[in-house]
């Protein structure tokens, strides 16, 4: 492999049609590759930037958007290291002006990434110095190229979230609409998601047949708890009507209502990989922290104590969240720290550099939503009185009913 | 953009010649690959109708975006014209942010990029199409049609000749493909001796539809200003005259 302190790998490939096509099998975040392709002629760290933070899947106008275009490549670093980047590719590189290539270098070594140069060119290649600045460069091809890159994993079936509309039945004739409305695939998929949390809630030991229960908050609790890992607010409807059902077999009748809209509450905002997904396409670290962690529930007053220490940064809350979605919250302590925030400081902070309060988090977190388009996601509900915020449905009462033989059979 | 005809000439008919089956055909192969291609010949030969036809044909949504640029254009001036075409908004932002815009519009839904006088390219917008046509995400794919010395100018790229799907070069139609193709061209010769369809070409035609198109059309009028019903000796020579020949032409 190459050495990672002032080296590149210069790639002569004169028919780099076939390469390409390799590249772009390749190039996949999630394996520590990024394929930078820059706009021809370019001859700024500023004007490349953006092609960096787009091989990192980055909205093609995050920077305008977010207006952080004269940070473009101090973010473009910053990123190199919160997503872990190992390969950094640069394709046609001898379409950009040559002292970029010591720009590269310097990023490169600063996220302890190897620099792969590709030169399709070979007339203007054989001009170009075996030492650049503090750069050596070592010559190779592109089969050498391909051998060191990780082969691409094959992207996860897409998960298809029950999405809306469903019946808006209550929970006694739920089920049955969702057999007479609904095509036979999609009753299928509604009624799995349906048995799994019946049988789930029949078998909390909490209830008993009598019909007991200790409080309105152990039920509501626990529908929080059954309904946390939803991928949609469909999931979470089935969830729920299953639920009741699964109650009102053992006496316990469950009222839900719907909750009215908050913008600036996410608690039931899972931090799903779709949803992550879109919140990395976003380039301020502190948006995409405060989106996260967020969406996570975390607490807004984290300091950079409790998120993580040493280079991994992958410790505490960090390590909580699922991989797909550690990189938002790793490049905001990467930042944090280039800034020369230590342990007691906290992780996110206003305008004025004090720490963020709950207001401004929200804010944060709603402008992430915003500009990752995730409104359309978002139904949640201020927590009020006890009641928990289930997907867009507050339990309104918890009560116990005489229950037909036929229902309990159910 | 709908084909139409050289002069828009009344009666005309599409005439299905080998180029215009290729072209067809090569179009159809680099929208399904999403991939270049390049049409080619001198003026007149019927490239621009043919490129027309065969993407009215494609379907599925697809959109012709029309382009032509002076000789020696600059990258900027084809990012703000290509920008142009596809949002109908004129950008002023630099070429890079616009470059980004433009691949996104690419991804938006399928478009057949047509660059017409494609040897006015130089290197370097070879260069910025090339960039375009890598984007993973695109939907488009990218025809350059071009006259006399396009594939000379085109070919001396490699970045961009190892990229050619398709290529079709457009040569005039041969003495018997004429006979054949104008009479399904026009009414007008429906009944014509193959001799006079020979003459014509010969002193006119050169088998190339934008000559027989003219050709045509002032035969066309010559007859109704003297009350002829069809194509004969005296009104070809006379169209020839009207059409730089001269008094006494042939």
């Amino acid at each position: 492999l190459v050495p990672r302190d002032g080296h590149a790998t210069v790639v002569v490939a004169p028919d780099d049609e076939q390469l390409g096509a390799e590249l772009s099998r390749c190039a996949q975040i999630g394996t520590g590759v990024a394929v930078v392709r820059p706009v021809p002629r370019v001859a700024t760290r500023g004007d490349v930037a953006p092609d960096v933070l787009m091989a990192m899947g980055k909205h093609f106008d995050c920077l305008d958007r977010e207006r952080r275009r004269p940070r473009a490549w101090d973010l473009a670093a910053l990123w190199l290291r919160a997503e872990r980047v190992r390969h950094l590719v640069i394709a046609h590189a001898d379409h950009v002006a040559i002292f970029l290539w010591q720009d590269f270098s310097d990023l490169a070594r600063a996220a302890g990434a190897d620099l792969w140069l590709v030169v399709g060119d070979t007339s203007r290649s054989r001009s170009t110095p075996t030492v650049m600045g503090d750069v050596a460069l070592r010559w190779s091809d592109a089969g050498s190229l391909l051998k060191a890159l990780p082969q691409a994993v094959p992207d996860p079936a897409p998960y298809r979230p029950l999405a809306m509309p469903l019946p808006d039945d209550d929970f006694l004739t739920f089920r049955s609409s969702c057999r007479s409305l609904l095509s036979a695939d999609r009753f299928a998929e509604v009624d799995e998601v349906y048995r799994q949390a019946y049988r789930r809630t029949a078998a909390q030991e909490w209830i008993t047949d009598a019909g007991e229960i200790e409080s309105f908050e152990t039920v509501a609790t626990y529908l929080d708890r059954l309904t946390a890992g939803a991928r949609s607010l469909g999931e979470c409807l089935v969830q729920l009507r299953a639920a009741q059902a699964a109650l009102f077999a053992v006496s316990i009748l469950v009222r839900l209502s719907r909750a009215p809209a908050h913008k600036h509450v996410m608690a039931s905002l899972a931090l799903t990989e779709a949803v992550a997904g879109r919140l990395r396409r976003l380039v301020t670290p502190e948006l995409c922290a405060a989106g996260a962690l967020s969406a996570a529930g975390a607490d807004w007053r984290l300091r950079m104590a409790d998120v993580g220490r040493g280079r991994n940064a992958d410790i505490g809350i960090v390590a909580s969240l699922p991989m797909h979605a550690r990189p938002l919250v790793r490049v905001q302590i990467l930042a944090r720290r280039l800034d020369g925030a230590k342990g007691p400081d906290p992780l996110l902070v206003n305008t004025v550099g004090t720490p963020a309060n709950k207001t401004q988090f929200g804010r944060m977190a709603a402008r992430a939503v915003s500009l990752a388009t995730l409104g359309q996601t978002v139904e949640s509900a201020p927590p009020s009185r006890g009641a928990m915020p289930l997907g867009g449905w507050l339990v309104s009462s918890v009560g116990q009913v005489s229950v037909p033989e036929i229902t309990r059979a159910q | 953009v709908k084909p139409r005809h050289f002069l828009n000439l009344d009666g005309a008919a599409t005439v299905e010649t080998d180029f215009l089956a290729l072209t067809r055909r090569a179009v159809a192969d680099i929208a399904a690959r999403r991939a270049l291609g390049v049409i080619h010949g001198a003026a007149g030969l019927g490239k621009t109708f043919a490129v027309e036809t065969a993407i009215e044909v494609l379907g599925d949504g697809w959109e012709a975006i029309w382009l032509g640029f002076p000789s020696r254009p600059t990258m900027r001036l084809i990012a703000v014209e290509l920008f142009a075409a596809l949002t109908g908004s004129h950008q002023h932002q630099d070429r890079f942010r616009l470059t980004r815009l433009i691949k996104a519009e690419l991804a938006v839904h399928p478009r057949m990029i047509v660059v017409d006088e494609a040897q006015n390219l130089n290197r370097e917008c070879i260069e910025f199409l090339r960039h375009l046509g890598e984007d993973d995400n695109r939907r488009s794919a990218t025809l350059l049609v071009g006259g006399d010395g396009c594939w000379e100018v085109l070919s001396r790229e490699p970045m961009l000749r190892s990229r050619v799907y398709r290529r079709v070069s457009f040569r005039p139609l041969g003495p018997e493909q004429v006979l054949g193709a104008v009479r399904r061209f026009h009414p007008l010769y429906q009944e014509v001796d193959d001799d006079l369809i020979v003459l014509v070409d010969c002193y006119c035609g050169h088998g190339n539809f934008r000559n027989w198109a003219s050709f045509t059309l002032t035969a066309v009028e010559l007859c109704r200003e003297h009350g002829r019903v069809r194509l004969d000796e005296q009104i070809a020579r006379n169209a020839f005259a009207l059409l730089g020949g001269g008094v006494g032409a042939a």
